[in-house]
């Protein structure tokens, strides 16, 4: 009898734990370091770099090796989701920039598209080639610069759009190098946006993140200070000259001319596609000559303008982070101090090694097979300045990225 | 003027189903005496003539004839909160009215006969077109309106029988949101099969289609009973209300709803075929070839969709113990056979590239169900009572078109004698379901759902108020 109401007890209370019984909601953990709440949900916004091109080329490998995934992981806040571009790429990096090859035998126009499965937001809203416009207008606007990845990443949205869709309590965005750079690609210094632009379209981007009630970490443009360091896609005439007096490049009949010397070389940027070329068809025998003063070439002139204009952005930049009491942080130092390390040029190649493949790093370690976007190792140093600089002003924990 | 009575009667039973307070999609509210009953009766039904529900065979041994008419107020709340951004959205089910109508007659002293007319199964879920969910369904309705002339027979003093012949109109309608993130490429621009718009990017919900499915039809099934009186105090009953299967076919029509974006950049798609800069999205959908896919007009065109949906089996025991000084206990149990009806849904279209598998996987249910009934002269009685069920949806098919779970339930109601030949019963009821988890989409390309899909909480409660009257001749 005893045990039959023991029985019977026992499955009243089962049944009514049954009963009882609510599923429950899936509360995000907030970040246990001090500070953490404010890194809940992190947002990135930029360019090439921040989106994660490597190599001229830009996979799920690239992306997953960017800084802000690297920050997102010690930052331990919601899920930190990318827009997986699918193998080989989009297009696929090089494995050799100087004879063309590409991972998985792609060419430039190849484009893997998307992986499936969609992501319910993106935090790594940065788009190759995007100028400060480009965070919030998209193409066919005037004055954008939309490519494919645009589509491909934000769907026809704006990294704006993007981003306050993803509902962000931290947002950092490195934007405004190729406000600069790309009048250098293209050489012609009227391409800049002037400062007076890129101040309005600058304070759109940061007014939008202000509204969304986010914080932010806004990161000076550049990565070295400009002239003294300058991504080896360009190599000093000064370098060319030296090299040519030292008799590097004999037997094949190719000439650099004396005002490639230093001082006036030294403020002489030759791209290497240019340069390259033209040793390229000296050795096929037909004499070619380097002229520093020739119309390829960035002269003094201009390399004293970028260097104006790259500060005057960076005075802006940092005078919004004060007046937002946001973060700011400058990685020019960083870089230049890797033009430091040894053995020389080892880290950022004053001229291509056009021996090596890209896993033999032709244009040093800190950069990646195309000359221009920072290396793995790379990523990784930016990801620990900017972890320092935000836990510096913040006064957050964010854990260090290690090693 | 009887043609226009008949025709509201109807509407108003066409408005019926509601995210409801039974298991599944079942509806048990089905007349105000046995909601104060928290729905036992099926040893002795309410004297209102809904026995033609409660138990058939509660129909012999009446006295003369009742007509009852009721209708039951819901007022529903409920909504999901998703575990991503944390926000909520409530359901937009308005206060929906469930009307009941029962007539019956003792046609000799042991043979009664009546007609009832009620809805055992359906769901309406409204969303707002804000909620993710849309995407599943944002208004959805099953709808099933029984009529049942019903006869009982007092085969001895102790044992009566009844049945009845149920005509079920049935009525599904599906109104749903395309999300082009997930909608297939078509394989003609030379894509991988399976390739989607969102590997090209677009977000997740976009909107870019409205469909809209609905398809009637009219079926034959039967409710048997049984009572039992052991003794004077002591009665037992049964009922077993068959599967009613629906072999639906109707038409869906889908519209074009604006995504407004616009391709920023020349996009290759393919060799030979780029997107031009500056394509609106919308235009690409819809132009003909080769500037477009148009979609709407060879794909998503007007077109007949079948599918096939069963009511399940409902089998119901329980008693009723007559304590002194007008005191009444009753106890029931029910059982709904869900899991051998509502396993998986298959809407087939006429282009088959549409169809559709909903793996609902429910589970068979039981429900228990006590009350205590209180008659304290022979014009008042008093009723309580309170029900336990189990959700049917298993913990991956808990979704918008119906996201129930278990359930507790409270009720209370009384009957006045208003007049020698009318009463009138009051019932209230009140339903907490446990929150549950639960997803917003469905699967896409028809896999079979995991819990892992589930994104959130659902959560549900709802107030019901009942009235009805009934007059004796």
């Amino acid at each position: 009898m005893m045990h039959r109401r023991v029985l019977l007890a026992a499955g009243l209370s089962l049944a009514l734990a049954a009963a009882c019984h609510q599923d429950e909601l899936f509360t995000p953990l907030v970040p246990a370091y001090a500070g953490g709440a404010l890194f809940q949900r992190y947002v990135s916004m930029g360019n090439s770099i921040t989106m994660g091109i490597q190599s001229g080329g830009i996979d799920d490998s690239s992306q997953r090796a960017a800084y802000p995934v690297l920050v997102a992981a010690v930052m331990g806040g919601d899920h930190f989701y990318y827009p997986s571009l699918a193998e080989p790429g989009c297009p696929p990096r090089y494995t050799n920039i100087f004879t063309g090859a590409r991972v998985g035998g792609g060419t430039s126009p190849t484009c893997a598209f998307r992986s499936a499965g969609i992501p319910p937001y993106i935090s790594n809203v940065a788009i190759q080639g995007a100028w400060a416009i480009d965070l919030f207008a998209n193409g066919p606007a005037p004055g954008t610069h939309s490519n494919p990845l645009t589509q491909l990443a934000l769907g026809g949205r704006t990294q704006l759009q993007a981003m306050m869709a993803a509902q962000p309590t931290f947002v950092s965005v490195w934007i405004g190098n190729n406000d600069l750079i790309q009048a250098a690609f293209a050489n012609d210094t009227l391409l800049i946006t002037d400062t007076t632009a890129f101040k309005t379209q600058y304070r759109q981007v940061l007014d939008s993140i202000q509204a969304v009630g986010a914080k932010a970490l806004l990161i000076g443009a550049g990565a070295g200070t400009f002239p003294a360091t300058i991504p080896p896609y360009w190599s000093r005439g000064s370098t060319y000259y030296g090299l040519f007096v030292s008799g590097a490049f004999a037997p094949a009949p190719f000439t650099v001319l004396a005002n490639c010397a230093p001082p006036r070389g030294d403020s002489v940027f030759v791209a290497f596609p240019y340069g390259l070329g033209l040793i390229g068809t000296a050795k096929t025998g037909t004499a070619t000559t380097l002229d520093c003063t020739a119309p390829q070439t960035i002269q003094p002139a201009s390399t004293a303008k970028y260097a104006r204009i790259e500060a005057a952005y960076n005075v802006f930049i940092q005078s919004e982070a004060t007046a937002r009491s946001w973060a700011y942080l400058s990685l020019n130092a960083t870089f230049d101090s890797l033009r430091t390390v040894l053995p020389a040029g080892s880290q950022i190649a004053p001229f291509p090694n056009t021996n090596a493949a890209c896993s033999g790093s032709p244009f040093g370690l800190a950069f990646s097979c195309d000359g221009f976007h920072p290396s793995t190792a790379s990523h990784r140093l930016i990801a620990k300045k900017i972890v320092q600089a935000i836990n510096a002003y913040y006064q957050s924990a964010i854990p260090a990225i290690t090693p | 003027m009887r043609r226009y009575a008949l025709s509201a009667l109807w509407l108003s039973f066409a408005a019926v189903p509601a995210l409801l307070a039974a298991q599944g999609f079942g509806i048990y509210e089905q007349g105000t005496c046995s909601m104060g009953r928290a729905g036992t009766g099926v040893a002795a039904p309410c004297a209102d003539g809904s026995a033609i529900f409660f138990n058939p065979a509660g129909l012999a041994g009446l006295k003369g004839g009742h007509a009852t008419i009721g209708v039951t107020l819901l007022n529903v709340d409920g909504g999901f909160t998703d575990d991503i951004f944390q926000r909520t959205t409530d359901l937009e089910d308005p206060l929906l009215a469930i009307p009941q109508v029962y007539l019956s007659y003792a046609a000799t002293p042991k043979l009664g006969v009546g007609v009832g007319l009620f809805a055992p199964y359906g769901l309406e879920t409204k969303w707002p077109m804000s909620f993710d969910g849309r995407f599943a369904g944002y208004k959805n309705i099953l709808r099933s309106v029984y009529i049942q002339p019903t006869v009982a027979y007092q085969v001895t003093p102790w044992l009566a029988l009844g049945g009845g012949l149920d005509i079920v109109m049935g009525k599904v309608e599906l109104n749903q949101r395309l999300d082009l993130a997930e909608a297939p490429i078509p394989p003609s621009l030379g894509l991988p099969l399976g390739t989607t718009f969102g590997q090209f990017g677009i977000a997740p919900g976009t909107d870019f289609a409205d469909a809209h499915l609905e398809a009637t039809k009219t079926a034959v099934t039967a409710h048997w009973g049984g009572l039992i009186k052991v003794t004077d105090k002591l009665s037992i009953g049964g009922r077993y209300l068959m599967h009613a299967k629906f072999d639906y076919a109707g038409n869906a029509t889908f519209t074009q709803v604006p995504t407004n974006l616009i391709v920023p950049a020349d996009i290759p798609v393919a060799p030979g075929f780029t997107i031009p800069q500056g394509t609106p999205v919308d235009l690409f959908l819809s132009l003909p070839a080769p500037n477009g896919l148009n979609l709407f007009n060879t794909v998503l065109i007007p077109q007949t969709v079948t599918t096939t949906i069963t009511n399940p089996e409902q089998v119901v025991f329980g008693l009723a113990y007559q304590l002194e000084k007008g005191w009444t206990l009753f106890g029931d149990y029910q059982f709904t056979r869900w899991g051998k009806r509502f396993y998986v849904v298959n809407i087939n279209f006429a282009n088959p590239l549409l169809n559709r598998v909903l793996y609902e996987t429910y589970q068979n249910t039981n429900g228990f169900r006590v009350a205590a009934e209180w008659a304290k002269d022979a014009k008042w009685t008093f009723r309580g009572g309170y029900l336990y069920h189990q959700g049917a949806a298993p913990a991956q098919t808990v979704t918008p078109l119906l996201p129930e779970g278990n359930r507790n339930e409270f009720t209370g109601g009384l009957t006045v004698k208003l007049a020698s030949n009318l009463t009138a019963d009051l019932a209230a009821q009140y339903i907490k379901q446990n929150d549950r988890r639960g997803r917003t989409r469905e699967p896409i390309f028809n896999q079979v759902p995991t819990t892992g899909l589930n994104t959130g909480l659902y959560n549900f409660h709802a107030e019901l108020f009942g009235l009805s009257l009934s007059y004796a001749f």
